[in-house]
């Protein structure tokens, strides 16, 4: 077998019971592996409307065929399963180096179903694969964890992905982590793991990954490697900060502002200057190395980590107006080592802050926390209380913006960010940024950023999907086409284990993607045929959540940016194309929203009523069982 | 030498990338432990610390080997073992001040950097350039005997903690 290691793990944590079985050829070429294979599983594993937190629920780890091999980045995760946040489908990719060690262990996929009864992990030692008790490390921080393991299985390079005690106490925003500092998060996903008892996945890999034909894929990473080395990024994501800020687009407290005075102290810029960050780590196989390692060595905040990444210095510190650098560390640190995600937390704290000033939320009902914007003794206060559920403020947050606002009342959801999926916004304002409005309202998920990079390289874009004058982030014009062949492409990405945001740079297109897929398993597929299968994915997808419920209605934005227009000046922003405003005063109307769906569906080959694939569509993507069982879950199927 | 291999571990990301690259250029197969080069790492302090032959002026590795299976080509300074010769008895490993000699799991021989003859797959991929191939001038000799000297000392760090 060449690429894939070739083989699924299937552990019953109610009966404690593992068992191995081939990756099955169809399987693996219909979803090439990691996201592709995940949703498969998923879809065929778990019933229709089970409760995301029960033992039915099936939560599933990938890599992909491209991992291990010499393609640079080709080191993420894809982890899988029902959502408790949104009940919808929720998939997270994960850097690190978990990745790698699965694969040299043998193996492409480990499904876990049901619940165990008390807390365990699974130790994968290459063919060796067994349930150990967690009884010692239940309670026991991201970091702690890892180092126990890695202590008392006596190897350094066992690799370790885990919980926090978010994820124990079934903490909706909580992550699963790997590398220590490497997450995996957002929609609950840790909580699933939680709910199963099953703390942490320890593996060494020492085994071989095969390529097909290695003088081909030489021939192919050399240039790919050529084009990473043009394009370092020595600030990670975090030097996204001061560009954003400048620009009056950085989401401000609580979304109510686009640039932040003093937000250079929370860039990546200012964390190199200032002599906070004294490292940076690649995820495996990735030699551009964009992930920060900071530091901060005095008390009241004195702490190391991995991160932060523009979307916590957005979540953690613009959108709650914390500029004190090393209160934003700290946090970061807190939230890594809590394992919990960064982006919702800090929407969630945001949600709380305006909720304080509004008068909806009182000191009484924060524990004698002072919840104003900017205080970040208090922001490093709440992390470890939302995480173990602690207190008033502590238990009402840990449920999440939605649960919270609902819960809380007098109008607080028109400043919860948080669409009608119920997933917290990641950071990007779309009244301002209008060429990402339609792919927040479409994302699977719920608003968030790693379905489709709109804006990441406008020159790929334009030469691939024929799109004129494409200069993000104002144009709206050809918006839905550009979703559209993104969203197949990331699928594609994903599924082969590749990094999206290093992938947009050096141009990782269609072609460059099937040619060291085809070098790497042997499998000879074209640059349209592998869109494909990212189409197949992306659109099974679609149909796990329209089992859930999904409808068209869920396809939207949060209430702040379909109902409040921006207050400021953001220069720069010329009006959209069709006219809509992108300075001040900017919205992602309803009526705009709905004129990009239709657009959208259209294009995808869905109903425009109820945004449900048409029987065609799916019949031309393979999908025909689908529709079935589609049926048979009461939904009614559009025709063609 | 006209060029040597200058590893700054400072510089190094811990991305295994050189690893992979070692593996498969040498052997057309990715494992990880045929490469010639190893990353010790402490992901905690996101440490990591990459160690290889340093073709050293006087290699202790050759008096410790029983069979004379290691020399220094007089001309080029590169070191290298004779896989005819070698038994994969380990004597080496103790010996070497880098933790730079392996045996390879499935030859039982030791193994060690060739520099790829003269094109090391390693540094062409080292995107951070914590592993380069510069031309050899005193100045690049004493960044490397630096740098090789730190790294000693960093690795006994990693080695202690976990």
């Amino acid at each position: 077998m060449y690429g894939w290691g070739g083989k699924i793990i299937y552990v019953d944590l109610t009966h404690g019971k593992v068992r191995k079985e081939p990756l099955p050829k169809e399987l693996r070429e219909s979803f090439l592996g990691a996201r592709g294979v995940n949703i498969k599983l998923l879809w065929d594993l778990t019933k229709t409307g089970i409760d995301s937190l029960s033992p039915e629920n099936a939560l599933i780890f990938g890599v992909g065929p491209l991992t291990g091999t010499p393609v640079p980045t080709a080191g993420r995760t894809t982890i899988t399963a029902k959502s408790p946040v949104t009940n919808l489908y929720v998939k997270v990719s994960m850097g690190g180096a978990f990745s790698g060690a699965l694969k040299f262990a043998g193996y492409d996929n480990i499904i876990f179903i049901g619940k165990s009864e008390k807390p365990v992990f699974l130790w994968i030692d290459d063919d060796k694969v067994e349930l150990r008790d967690a009884g010692h490390l239940w309670g026991l921080d991201v970091r702690e964890t890892d180092k126990t393991l890695k202590k008392d299985l006596g190897d350094r390079d066992v690799r370790v992905s885990c919980i926090g005690p978010a994820g124990e106490n079934l903490v909706k925003p909580a992550a699963i982590m790997c590398s220590v500092y490497n997450a995996g998060a957002r929609s609950g996903i840790g909580a699933v793991m939680g709910s199963k008892n099953l703390k942490a996945i320890a593996v060494r890999g020492t085994g071989v990954v095969k390529v097909a034909d290695p003088q081909r894929l030489t021939k192919t990473v050399l240039p790919v490697i050529e084009r990473l080395r043009a394009r370092p990024s020595p600030y990670g994501t975090s030097g996204l900060i001061n560009i954003l800020n400048d620009s009056h687009t950085l989401p401000t407290r609580n979304f109510t502002n686009g640039h932040l005075n003093d937000g250079y102290q929370i860039s990546g810029e200012y964390f190199v200057e200032g002599g906070y960050r004294p490292r940076r780590i690649g995820c495996f196989s990735c030699i551009r190395g964009c992930h920060l390692y900071t530091e901060v060595k005095e008390e009241p905040y004195r702490c190391y980590s991995g991160g932060p990444e523009y979307e916590t210095c957005f979540a953690l510190g613009s959108s709650t107006c914390v500029t004190e650098t090393e209160a934003l560390l700290k946090a970061n640190e807190l939230c890594n080592l809590m394992g919990i995600d960064t982006i919702s937390t800090g929407i969630i704290i945001a949600w709380a802050m305006e909720s304080y000033e509004r008068g909806v939320l009182t000191k009484e009902d924060a524990d004698g926390l002072d919840l104003s914007f900017g205080n970040g003794e208090t922001l490093v206060k709440l992390i470890p209380m939302i995480a173990r559920r602690e207190g008033k403020i502590g238990a009402l947050l840990a449920e999440g913006s939605k649960r919270a606002a609902e819960k809380v009342g007098k109008g607080s959801w028109k400043w919860a960010l948080v669409n009608s999926k119920g997933l917290e916004i990641s950071g990007v304002d779309t009244r301002t940024y209008k060429a990402r409005a339609l792919t927040y309202a479409v994302n699977p998920k719920g608003p968030d950023h790693l379905f489709h990079q709109i804006s990441a390289n406008p020159e790929m874009v334009m030469k691939v999907t024929g799109a004129k004058d494409f200069k993000p982030p104002t144009t709206a014009n050809q918006d839905a086409q550009i979703a559209v062949w993104y969203g197949d492409r990331y699928a594609v990405t994903d599924a082969l284990g590749l990094c999206s945001f290093t992938g947009d740079v050096i141009h990782t297109n269609a072609e460059v993607m099937a040619e060291m897929y085809s070098s790497v398993t042997g499998v000879e597929v074209s640059a349209n045929e592998i869109l494909t299968i990212g189409k197949r994915i992306y659109t099974l997808e679609r149909c796990y959540n329209i089992r859930e419920g999904l409808t068209r209605k869920l396809d939207d934005l949060p209430p702040r940016m379909m109902y409040e227009k921006t207050s400021w000046e953001a220069p720069g922003r010329a009006p959209a194309h069709r006219g809509w405003v992108a300075g001040k005063g900017s919205i992602n109307t309803p009526e705009q929203l709905d004129e990009q769906l239709d657009e959208f569906y259209n294009l995808r080959g869905w109903d425009l009523k109820t945004g449900y694939p048409r029987k065609e569509t799916l019949k031309n993507l393979g999908l025909a069982d689908v529709i079935e069982q589609l049926e048979k879950a009461g939904k009614s199927m559009p025709q063609d | 030498m006209e060029k040597v291999l200058v590893v700054d571990h400072e510089k190094c990301c811990g991305c295994d990338y050189c690893m992979i690259a070692c593996s498969f250029a040498h052997e057309n197969l990715i494992k990880m432990s045929k490469s010639r080069i190893k990353i010790y790492h402490n992901e905690s302090e996101a440490l990591s610390i990459p160690m290889l032959c340093e073709h050293c002026e006087e290699p202790p590795c050759i008096p410790a080997c029983p069979l004379e299976a290691i020399s220094k080509d007089t001309e080029t300074g590169v070191v290298s073992i004779d896989r005819k010769k070698c038994t994969g008895c380990g004597l080496c490993i103790s010996f070497c001040p880098y933790s730079a000699i392996r045996i390879d799991p499935d030859s039982k021989e030791a193994s060690i950097c060739d520099l790829c003859g003269g094109d090391p797959m390693c540094a062409k991929g080292c995107m951070p350039d914590a592993i380069q191939w510069l031309d050899t001038k005193p100045s690049v000799l004493w960044k490397k005997k630096q740098n090789s000297e730190k790294r000693q000392k960093i690795l006994e760090h990693v080695l202690e903690v976990w």
